[in-house]
């Protein structure tokens, strides 16, 4: 623990009851439908992302149909979204969420319905038999939602851009190379995807990180000579790391906070298994 | 690694007999195997006839020769080549010491009792110069800059104990840069730290350098250096400091990267596939953060090469270069012949990649 402490963890958030994430995703698309501009009606697509496959631990019983129990659609169902095609995303890791919200925006520009949206959502959830610190970090279990829409009136979707390495799809074999990949194309990730937003590094008002370790954040900010203090780690102490719905909650807390001004560029970046390290370039 | 590729030159290019002093990891050694395995050399009957192994340790009284034998050499030795040492960079400073700094002091005893010694050479490394940075000169030894490892450190010592016998022993320095191995069979005598960097890129393990793109990487070749050595100790003998170094034309520490994973590539092209990044060069601070970190998080891989690539890399730090007057006085010749580093260092690589749990 003193090591984790060390590194920069405070405390972990586990759901209290089995699948109490149902209920709490809910709450996260409720609040994200209710902050968002776009009424119910346009709401297009819904995408679930969950990087972690063992989440719905009920449907491990003797009857096979439990198989076909999709928390996408009951939440589709109890969000009342008639129109919305739903589909659940998996197997980017940390990563998943910032590509739902790419595939949401490139199928927001193909589409030519004029106020079409899309609702992405997220939940984080380990098993119950699963440790709580993977490679240095502390996993908290979490949900998040967003709206990505024709008519957002902020976080504007700049660019995208993610490096993968699928030789290291087998996690376990390949941790030590992971670990030693990490800083490198987390370096090169996030030079390439602002310089091919047209940006520097420099234009960046706010770097918004998965909550992995603060030491690490401390190297990662060294190799891109950039201030550790325009790396937002106020949550890396209180929640931890959540697999993809970091970004997510640190910026709903960001705005609360008054850190957000209109027109600042926000470079969002993770690192997921399979392996793939993630850019987004928003502009608040 | 010199003292392999030195042994073969005097036996093929002079008369003289050799007395090989070997440490404990020798003691299997009889003549004849010395000759095949450490040499490579035929069981030729005059090398034979010229080549004695002789257990002992230079961190020992006496160089730990029993008494009869030690009696014997300081009365037929006319020429000492001291290039017994550890080339560990992470060793305690206590234990470099007892090699590289005992083991002079050891050496030179011994060279004060041979009645008919002429000559004494010792092999040092042109990084006695530490964390100085710019130009430094084979007149240059003393300075406060410091050390980025115990080795220099150690061999800078050595040096200034060697200063204190100069006007009782004719004394002759070889301060060497990076040795990388032979330049036409690519054998590494062991592994040392660049071949441990080599190596932890090819496993994909090299995360961070620390340094700057175009800092000059010196390194040279271990055949070509001992036959310089050879020719400033056998043909041309002065009481002098040389640096023996590659100097201009030397990889920076960019290209050495690029030059490494494209050597790695071709020698083994199913190594591609695994796409394994770059390291990033970085900043002393930056490093020093990764360092403390894998230290902090006690991975066993991790630790063992943030700490490796600690003791090798952080010279990178301290860009200097270094004059090769003497050098270029004795052996006008010596840039002209001087192996180009783009021509061997896949055969290299090649060495580098096929050692077995780090080990040749």
């Amino acid at each position: 623990m003193s090591l984790l402490q060390d590194f920069g963890f405070g405390s972990c958030f586990i759901q209290e009851s089995h699948n109490e994430f149902e209920r709490l995703i809910l709450s996260s698309a409720q609040k994200a439908l209710s902050k968002s501009k776009s009424d119910i009606d346009s709401i297009s697509q819904l995408f679930w992302y969950s990087g972690i496959e063992a989440g719905d631990e009920t449907r491990h019983n003797d009857n096979v149909l439990n198989l076909f129990r999709y928390p996408v659609s009951r939440l589709r169902h109890e969000l009342g979204l008639t129109k919305a095609n739903s589909i659940t995303l998996s197997q980017q890791g940390c990563g998943g969420l910032l590509s739902s919200i790419y595939l949401a925006k490139q199928l927001l520009v193909a589409s030519e319905v004029e106020k079409d949206a899309v609702l992405c959502v997220a939940a984080d959830v380990f098993p119950h038999w699963a440790k709580r610190e993977i490679m240095y970090n502390i996993m908290s279990d979490a949900t998040a939602a967003l709206v990505v829409s024709k008519e957002a009136g902020n976080n504007r979707i700049v660019h995208f851009h993610q490096t993968f390495q699928s030789y290291y799809w087998d996690t376990p074999k390949h941790e030590d190379e992971l670990l030693a990949s990490y800083f490198p194309i987390a370096q090169r990730t996030i030079e390439n995807t602002v310089h091919q937003a047209g940006l520097t590094l420099a234009d960046i008002k706010w770097f918004i990180p998965h909550n992995v370790s603060l030491k690490s954040w401390e190297i990662l900010a060294k190799l891109l000579n950039v201030p550790i203090k325009k790396i937002w780690t106020n949550n890396i102490a209180r929640i931890g790391h959540t697999v993809s719905c970091d970004h997510i909650i640190n910026l709903v807390d960001m705005e609360s906070e008054g850190a957000l001004n209109e027109g600042d560029y926000l470079a969002l970046f993770t690192f997921g298994f399979g392996a793939n390290w993630s850019c987004l370039i928003l502009q608040h | 690694m010199i003292g392999q590729e030195l042994v073969p030159i005097l036996l093929r290019k002079t008369q003289a007999n050799i007395y090989l002093l070997v440490h404990e990891k020798g003691l299997s050694y009889s003549n004849e195997l010395a000759l095949k395995q450490l040499f490579r050399m035929p069981s030729d009957k005059n090398f034979l006839s010229r080549l004695e192994v002789v257990r002992g340790d230079v961190t020992k009284q006496n160089l730990g020769i029993p008494l009869p034998l030690y009696k014997k050499l300081i009365g037929v030795t006319t020429h000492i080549i001291h290039c017994a040492a550890s080339t560990r960079f992470d060793l305690a400073l206590d234990e470099a010491r007892l090699i590289n700094v005992n083991g002079t002091r050891n050496t030179i005893e011994f060279a004060k009792n041979c009645k008919a010694l002429s000559q004494f050479g010792f092999v040092s490394t042109a990084y006695v110069s530490g964390k100085r940075k710019g130009l430094i000169k084979e007149t240059d030894l003393e300075h406060d800059a410091g050390f980025v490892n115990t080795y220099e450190q150690s061999k800078y010592e050595a040096e200034m104990l060697l200063q204190n016998y100069a006007d009782k022993i004719p004394i002759s320095i070889y301060r060497l840069s990076t040795v990388l191995g032979n330049s036409k069979s690519g054998r590494i005598g062991h592994l040392t730290a660049p071949h441990q960097a080599i190596r932890m890129m090819y496993l994909g393990l090299a995360s961070m350098l620390p340094g700057t793109p175009d800092y000059s990487v010196d390194l040279i070749s271990s055949d070509y250096t001992a036959n310089t050595i050879f020719q400033l100790y056998w043909n041309n003998f002065l009481p002098k400091t040389y640096h023996i170094t590659h100097g201009e034309g030397s990889l920076s520490l960019e290209a050495m990267i690029d030059k490494s994973y494209e050597s790695m590539a071709r020698v083994d092209p199913e190594w591609v596939i695994k796409n394994y990044p770059k390291p990033s060069i970085v900043s002393e601070e930056a490093f020093d953060l990764f360092v403390g970190a894998a230290v902090a998080a006690n991975n066993p891989i991790l630790k063992s090469v943030a700490t490796t690539l600690n003791h090798f890399t952080r010279q990178l730090l301290y860009p200097k270069s270094f004059e090769r007057r003497n050098l270029k006085l004795s052996l006008p010749s010596y840039e002209t012949n001087l192996p180009s580093i783009h021509d061997y260092y896949e055969k290299i690589v090649k060495c580098c990649i096929q050692a077995k749990n780090n080990k040749l």
